[in-house]
């Protein structure tokens, strides 16, 4: 054994997506259960009730699930999940006369730009004859999201999939499912008081939480996953946070859970985003009930406002709904990892709901402590070192990603859009790309490092989507594989017509999860 | 495309059942539904394995009776069954004991109304003049009985095999003479995976009297190279 002091017990404080998360993936990472291990304990305010409004997932949780030995039939019956594709952006730009405007980013292309040929240059030349959207183009996903139909099959083995798939999932539900998992599986001791201080040494190394009802809770290692209270990332080591307002406006929503009026009524397959004249709405189909909210900026809007905006979507049976109403803290904590406490989750930084990011970087975050685990508190610095500057980039790159769809846009009618647009509200980090992108189509090299949260893909879709100019005429001659591309482009189309005979619509396919199950097989 | 519906003495008093003449109705059919409890009788004769339900996506154990969807059912030859014995799904043909509703736990009888094997003319009486069951009705209702038990049984016992990761899918390759064929959506016992268990699951398969289904299962394997050779 080193004489090095060793790090043996892990507290969380919080629960939630993030503390249930973040202790499934380290509990299994570290074999908790094992005797030598690591020990997992969260503590849970019985007060305090969760946010629980986060119901849109990326790939990555599909592949944590499977990891930490969830029975994916088990979680989507138990947390009403439902098969997400991708998203569709509604009026992002101006809507002309009645036509609104809408393009979907789908999680696959078919011809992942990045690895194959970039289509981008062959469609940019097709565009000019042929008016076809970019995402139909290149992607079957675009599809079968706008058809409704499935990313598989009854007989395709539990998480494999026929398209790339995420969930959409109730949160409320996925954070007590985590904490059974945790609990009887993974072996997590759960603790439900409340922390009512912090003990911190002089080295600012915490040492202990005291709690109302079960005392001082000692520990070797703390998570901070509190939310935007920041119990002890804030509270406690008095890391600063930053305001990103400048960027990124909305900080509110009001919330709504809208039921089905016929059980078995179509369910989306992509989260729903519409553009509103000082925010936008989500609309994520469940498979009792849509989850339905306005995101807005309080500064350009108010309550009044943004209700009756959401009462226009949703109609009139709003009325009869309960409406929850949202302060949201949006920002990037300016250390995550301090000594030996690190903030997940909205402790650690909050850009805004649009492309669904919170759970996805809650799952990276977990996912690299766990691999990077100190187990020796010699560690700390370098883990801690490195931690902070992926997380740094990419929370960045997510705000860089987020604020793309909405500063591309040609919207004018309101001074949430025009201030948008305007270049002082811009990370320097994504202008620079975007004056690029005027003469060059995004390329690989644009998104070199290994952790980018959003990929070249990601970017074409929201680029074109929005009908962003690219000016390639000056560099034709770079862009002969016409043949190619145009094979590319046909087999896309036969693509959809295999799938359209294949694939169940997504209510089908739920229902019959529901009654039957996926195989492991 | 089979189509069951209840059966009921009023109704369908006259009906009557050719219980011998099967074989046309499985000359299409490449896989047909069995038993744990057949399967060491089978072994003979099929390949045996799982197929998965395309309706509910369950796997299902099956006898294998042909290599590709488009020839016909290997042991039919001149509209006879070429082997004695046939799986129990044959010999009931066209009823099953179904669910009342999709979630009811009462079960009726019920027959496929597209068969040619059940008709006004010949075969055997379901019912008296009196509207009675008549014995064969009543021998019938009890072997569809067992065979809906044994049913259930073999879902447990794959329940089971899934649970220990004994059960594989795997592609079988061959060369007919219309050229290279490839038999795929098959589920087979993975007897590497059996060989490399931990005793004590290993001993919980023999506790459960799983080890004759198993090594049936296994050792029909052979019965793919006579498919083969029948289907070249």
């Amino acid at each position: 054994m080193p004489d090095e002091p060793i790090i043996n017990q892990v507290l969380i404080v919080g629960g939630g997506t993030a503390g249930w998360l973040t202790a499934a993936i380290l509990a299994h990472q570290l074999n908790s259960k094992g005797s030598d291990s690591v020990k997992i304990t969260l503590v849970e305010s019985p007060d305090i009730p969760i946010l629980g409004v986060g119901e849109g997932t990326w790939p990555n949780l599909r592949s944590t699930l499977q990891k930490i030995g969830v029975d994916e039939t088990d979680f989507i019956r138990q947390c009403d999940a439902t098969f997400k594709q991708g998203s569709e952006f509604i009026n992002f730009n101006q809507p002309i006369n009645d036509t609104v405007h809408r393009y979907f980013h789908p999680l696959s292309a078919v011809y992942h730009s990045a690895y194959d040929m970039n289509l981008v240059p062959y469609w940019l030349k097709k565009s000019f004859v042929e008016k076809k959207k970019y995402d139909e183009t290149v992607a079957t996903q675009a599809f079968t999201c706008r058809e409704g139909f499935a990313p598989k099959k009854i007989t395709t083995p539990a998480y494999h999939a026929i398209l790339n798939y995420s969930y959409h999932l109730d949160a409320g539900k996925f954070a007590s499912f985590l904490t059974e998992h945790c609990v009887s599986q993974l072996g997590v001791e759960h603790i439900s008081a409340n922390v009512i201080d912090v003990n911190v040494d002089e080295d600012g190394f915490i040492r202990s939480v005291m709690t109302d009802q079960k005392g001082v809770l000692n520990a070797d290692f703390f998570v901070d996953c509190s939310g935007s209270r920041g119990l002890l990332i804030e509270g406690a080591l008095k890391v600063p946070w930053i305001d990103i307002k400048n960027k990124i406006f909305n900080d509110s929503a009001l919330a709504v859970q809208v039921p089905y009026d016929d059980p078995m009524h179509p369910i989306a397959t992509h989260t729903i985003a519409t553009a509103q004249s000082a925010g936008w709405v989500w609309d994520i189909g469940l498979r009792h009930r849509r989850g339905v909210g306005h995101v807005y900026s309080s500064d350009y809007t108010n309550e009044t406002e943004a209700y009756k905006a959401l009462e226009n979507y949703v109609g009139n049976s709003i009325n009869n709904l309960s409406v929850r109403s949202i302060k949201m803290k949006t920002g990037v904590r300016q250390t995550f990892f301090k000594n030996n406490c690190v903030a997940i989750g909205m402790s650690a930084a909050f850009i805004e709901p649009l492309e669904a990011s919170a759970i996805f970087l809650i799952d990276a975050a977990a996912t690299m402590l766990a691999d990077q685990f100190p187990r020796l508190k010699v560690s700390l610095p370098l883990v801690s070192k490195k931690f902070n500057s992926t997380f740094a980039l990419r929370w960045d790159k997510t705000l860089d990603f987020i604020k793309l769809h909405y500063c591309i846009s040609n919207r004018r009618d309101s001074e949430y859009w025009i201030d948008n647009c305007a270049e002082r509200t811009i990370p320097d980090s994504l202008k620079e790309k975007l004056a690029h992108w005027q003469y060059h189509p995004p390329s690989k090299y644009d998104f070199d490092y290994a952790y980018e949260p959003f990929v070249l893909d990601s970017y074409l879709f929201v680029l074109y989507g929005m009908q962003f100019k690219t000016e390639i005429s000056s560099n034709l001659s770079a862009f002969q594989d016409d043949v190619l591309a145009e094979q590319h482009f046909s087999s896309v189309q036969k693509m959809n017509e295999q799938l359209a005979r294949e694939l169940p619509q997504q209510r089908e396919l739920i229902e019959k999860v529901n009654r039957y199950g996926f195989q492991t097989v | 495309m089979t189509q069951y519906i209840p059966l009921n003495h009023t109704q369908h008093a006259s009906l009557k059942w050719r219980s011998v003449d099967t074989a046309a109705e499985f000359l299409d059919r490449q896989t047909v539904a069995i038993n744990i409890f057949e399967f060491p009788q089978l072994q003979a004769d099929f390949p045996l394995c799982f197929a998965k339900d395309s309706e509910t996506g369950q796997l299902r154990a099956v006898a294998l009776m042909s290599l590709t969807d488009n020839q016909q059912n290997a042991f039919i030859e001149n509209g006879q069954w070429t082997v004695s014995t046939l799986p129990t799904s044959v010999q009931l043909h066209p009823f099953a004991i179904l669910p009342v509703d999709d979630d009811s736990s009462q079960m009726m009888v019920c027959f496929d109304a597209t068969s040619s094997q059940l008709n006004d003319a010949e075969g055997e009486t379901l019912f008296s003049s009196q509207g009675e069951q008549t014995s064969v009705m009543k021998k019938l209702i009890n072997l569809l009985e067992e065979q809906h038990q044994r049913t259930e049984q073999t879902q447990n016992f794959i329940q089971i095999m899934l649970e220990n990761d004994l059960i594989e899918k795997k592609a079988l390759e061959f060369t007919l003479p219309s050229g290279q064929c490839t038999l795929d959506g098959l589920y087979w016992i993975d007897e590497a995976r059996l060989n490399v268990m931990a005793d004590k699951d290993f001993l919980e398969l023999k506790r459960l009297g799983y080890l004759p289904v198993i090594y049936a299962a296994l050792l029909s394997m052979k019965n793919i190279s006579k498919l083969l050779a029948a289907q070249s």
